[in-house]
């Protein structure tokens, strides 16, 4: 997605997303370079970030491969003096952890922000981890704006502190700050300073963390870490409100900050109270905070995620005698599952603050709504891929174990398939098979990575199932795109974040270089042909006992329909033949194509504003009922191949 | 604090337009120089699951609603109604449209129209029911249902008065495609809310 808002022009008042409104912070102080991993809630930063070097011809914007490479670019941009951005959801900052640690001790010589997109409520993610403590682990600063109102201001300040202090620093957002759209005062963009030019200058002592340096450094960096605290005190990013005399103080911190004032006017209660803003949670402002807190009875925290200010405060609290009673998640009074709602913040602060509440009356509806987990689109590639490796595992009389991952293909774990018998973490696929295989002997792991993961975090995997001898089908779902997180390009795909044309990396040439001897490749919407393939595949890796792999090319659907568009072509949708169909429920049963939908009858229709005309369904039919409304046209045939992101 | 903030969900299953009908209708709040705040649905649930996006107008500052405390929802399919009809506050209306989607699963229970109206009846919200599809299709405009409902809300209680008709269509014709066509439908839905009122 474009999100052209970024590039609005200055003295305007414009509604965007908050995750474009950190695009724009890093534009309007000044950056060189962006780099990133696609990932929800962050990735729109960078799609933004890549429509404006696509528009200015700068700053440099790229996809990396993986998060870990994405910090370390921005990283070596940083020491080369060009001020950088690295953005990623939480989880990425798993991958990237060991660099990041680093960058704490080494410092930079340009600002260096690294944006964590935290995910509280799991929407789109695996668990929910909070990286402040990120921040407290590896003495990096973190800043977290209070909404998506404040979050190019936020950025801003980040880089500012970044350039202060040399320090690396982590702006926090979140969900609720990403993906939430807010009016954005624009203010100026300086093409000059976007200019992604500078030079390494060699220092030995601070670059090269040898053991002899690292002590020096960690040192220094306990020492600054004392000076950046005093500094956020005084940072006005945090500020406090409301009367002195107030008997409580209600600390919010980030986001949090907007819940309390909410709470607190829906207690009546807006005038009565201090309340303290905290946009600077890590290191704790602790002066500030010990002087808010003193002589008062209660304070009260409101913070997304863990209580990380509320413990730091607490610790802080009792060093220097302060004995308010302190609440909020470390004790229970919100609690520290999901997401931040002020039906959480509401009844906790109430109850803490002796005030008799309760919750607004709501209606109660005696008929519960169908589940609706998402699923795969409507002429999915996918879909023909379960179908034909399903039929394949049969007729080769193999247990499988379905070893998933990360992507769109998770959705594989609903019915009717249930082929994705573990998803833990990207690349986890091929890297939990890498032990199956060892010990669960009657059993066959089959490891379904998407080409994105692929590259991600898939390759050392299947350069140890080849060195280890660790006998597996590796299925690659090469759909030509990073589909989950909004269709970015990657390094399979020929194509960068600048719109230029690249290499394309093949993995079946990846697979032949590490001395796979099975490799090959199918056309993922086509059943009958891939069903060959993957009984082939199996029969070897039972046989000889050693990896195979199997690169399954078909385009995501959209993808397809959006080259299709820019083309000019159309796709043709596909009806069924009343007469014909018998009513068997196959296609519904054990396929489930969204766009068949059953009758009371139990025969089907194809609801031709869902079908995409994918062609799977009239290769699953046993009585031929589905058919072309008209003959494909054969480029939307190349298309379904062939299609690439922009 | 001086504007009371209007709350607005719209819910509805992921692909049906409803970011972009949100997006207009802040857009136009805040082109008459009112807050906004939108928390979108991304990610995961836009391959056809659950979407629910919270919309408010005026002196707000955190990004959800709570529950019991929405003015206003508008569901683009019916039984999801059902299961965000908690977020409604004591006495504000429902919009749903008669537009049913079956989940793509093997062997899921669904309720039929009546009985998801007959449901909200009993809870004792006042709904008005719809049928955007078709009157989007009449017009020539099949992609235009969520216009079309955006036009009707305005009609049955006018998104607290933050936006009005000038201002939602100029928001139209500067960020929705095709916007004449759209314009079209979003009148359609106007004049049908306005008559449902009565
Ligand atoms: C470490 C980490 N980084 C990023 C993500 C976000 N993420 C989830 S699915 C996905 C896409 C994977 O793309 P691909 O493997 O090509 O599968 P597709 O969605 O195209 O089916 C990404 C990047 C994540 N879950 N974990
Ligand atoms: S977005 Fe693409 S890859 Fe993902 S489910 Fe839809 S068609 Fe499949
Ligand atoms: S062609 Fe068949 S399987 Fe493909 S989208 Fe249309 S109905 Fe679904």
């Amino acid at each position: 997605m474009a999100h052209r808002e970024v590039l609005s022009e200055p003295g305007k008042r414009v509604l965007m997303l908050g995750n474009v409104a950190i695009a724009r912070g890093a534009l309007e102080y000044g950056i060189g370079f962006a780099s990133a991993y696609p990932g929800t809630p962050s990735s729109e930063i960078v799609e933004a970030l890549s429509y404006a070097a696509r528009k200015l011809k700068r700053p440099y914007v790229e996809w990396s491969v993986n998060e870990k490479v994405a910090l370390e670019a921005a990283y070596g941009a940083a020491l080369s003096g060009v001020a950088s951005l690295a953005a990623m959801k939480h989880v990425g900052v798993n991958v990237a952890a060991d660099p990041l640690f680093s960058s704490a001790y080494t410092g930079v010589e340009a600002p260096f922000v690294v944006v964590s997109a935290d995910d509280p409520g799991m929407h789109s993610s695996q668990n929910e981890q909070d990286n402040r403590w990120y921040g407290v682990h590896a003495y990096i600063p973190v800043v977290e704006p209070a909404g998506a109102q404040e979050a190019k201001r936020a950025v801003i300040e980040a880089y500012h502190i970044s350039g202060k202090f040399h320090t690396p620093v982590i702006l926090r957002s979140t969900t609720r700050i990403g993906h939430t759209r807010v009016p954005v005062e624009t203010g100026e963009i300086d093409l000059e300073k976007l200019e992604p030019r500078g030079g390494f200058r060699k220092n030995i002592e601070r670059y090269t963390l040898v053991p002899a340096h690292a002590r020096k450094l960690r040192a220094e960096l306990v020492e600054k870490w004392e000076e950046i605290a005093e500094w956020f005190s005084k940072h006005p990013l945090n500020e406090a409100k409301g009367p002195e005399d107030s008997s409580v103080l209600v600390v919010g911190v980030g986001l949090g900050y907007t819940y309390a004032r909410e709470a607190l006017r829906e207690l009546g209660l807006d005038r009565k109270v201090r309340v303290l803003k905290i946009q600077t949670p890590v290191p704790l402002p602790s002066k500030l905070l010990l002087r808010e807190a003193e002589g008062r009875d209660k304070v009260f925290f409101v913070e997304e995620g863990e209580p990380v200010v509320e413990t730091l405060a607490k610790s802080s609290f009792y060093d220097e005698g302060i004995r308010a009673r302190v609440a909020g998640k470390s004790n229970g009074y919100i609690t520290r599952v999901g997401e931040l709602t002020l039906d959480k913040v509401l009844p906790g602060l109430a109850r803490f603050l002796g005030i008799d509440y309760s919750l607004p009356e709501k209606p109660r509806v005696n008929l519960s709504a169908p589940p609706r987990p998402p699923v795969l689109c409507p002429g999915c590639p996918y879909r023909a891929v379960f179908y034909a490796l399903r039929r394949a595992v049969g007729k080769a009389r193999i247990k499988p174990v379905y070893t998933g991952d990360i992507g769109c293909y998770s959705l594989g774990v609903l019915p009717p398939f249930e082929m994705q018998d573990t998803i833990v973490e990207m690349g986890g696929s091929i890297g939990l098979a890498n032990g199956m295989a060892h010990v669960a002997k009657d059993q066959i792991p089959i490891a379904i990575i998407g080409d994105s993961t692929f590259f991600h975090a898939g390759m050392p995997g299947l350069a140890n199932a080849v060195y280890n001898k660790a006998p597996m089908l590796v299925v690659v779902l090469d759909n030509r795109t990073t589909a989950m997180t909004g269709h970015q390009p990657h390094p399979g795909v020929g194509v960068t974040a600048m719109g230029e044309e690249t290499v394309e990396l093949d993995p079946r040439r990846v697979a032949e270089a590490y001395g796979i001897e099975y490799v090959a490749l199918t056309n993922a919407f086509d059943i009958k042909g891939q069903e060959k393939v993957f009984y082939e595949a199996l029969e070897y890796v039972k046989k000889e006992q050693k990896p195979a792999l199997v690169v399954a090319r078909g385009a995501c659907i959209l993808l397809a329909i959006a080259n299709a568009r820019k083309a000019g072509v159309r796709y043709t949708v596909y009806t069924v033949d009343e007469d014909k169909c018998i009513a068997c429920g196959l296609c519904y049963k054990a396929f489930n194509c969204p766009a068949i939908i059953p009758k009371e009858n139990g025969k089907v229709y194809i609801d031709p504003l869902l079908c995409t005309g994918c062609g799977e369904c009239a290769q699953i039919c046993p009585v031929n009922a589905f058919k072309p409304v008209e003959e494909p046209d054969p480029e939307w045939i190349k298309i379904m191949a062939t299609a690439k992101p922009r | 604090m001086s504007e009371k903030p209007f709350n607005l969900v719209i819910v509805g299953v992921g692909g049906q337009g409803i970011i972009t009908m949100a997006n207009v209708l802040a857009s136009a709040a805040v082109a008459k120089d009112h807050n906004a705040i939108v928390a979108e649905t991304h990610g995961l649930s836009q391959r056809g699951g659950t979407v629910i996006v919270h919309v408010r107008l005026g002196e707000a500052e955190a990004p959800l609603i709570m529950e019991g405390k929405a003015d206003l929802l508008i569901a683009l399919e019916a039984t999801e109604a059902l299961r965000y009809a908690n977020y409604l506050a004591k006495g504000a209306p429902a919009i749903v449209d008669s537009r049913l989607l079956r989940p793509p699963l093997p062997n899921v229970e669904m309720p039929s129209l009546e009985e998801v109206y007959k449901a909200l009846g009993e809870a004792g919200i006042r709904v008005f029911k719809t049928n955007a599809v078709e009157k989007a299709e009449e017009l020539g405009n099949p992609q235009g249902a969520n216009m079309y409902l955006l036009g009707y809300g305005l009609a049955v209680n006018g998104y607290g008065g933050y936006v009005d008709a000038p201002s939602i269509e100029e928001t139209i014709r500067q960020k929705v495609r095709n916007p004449e066509a759209n314009i079209k439908v979003f009148r359609a839905g106007y004049e049908d809310g306005l008559k449902a009122r009565q």
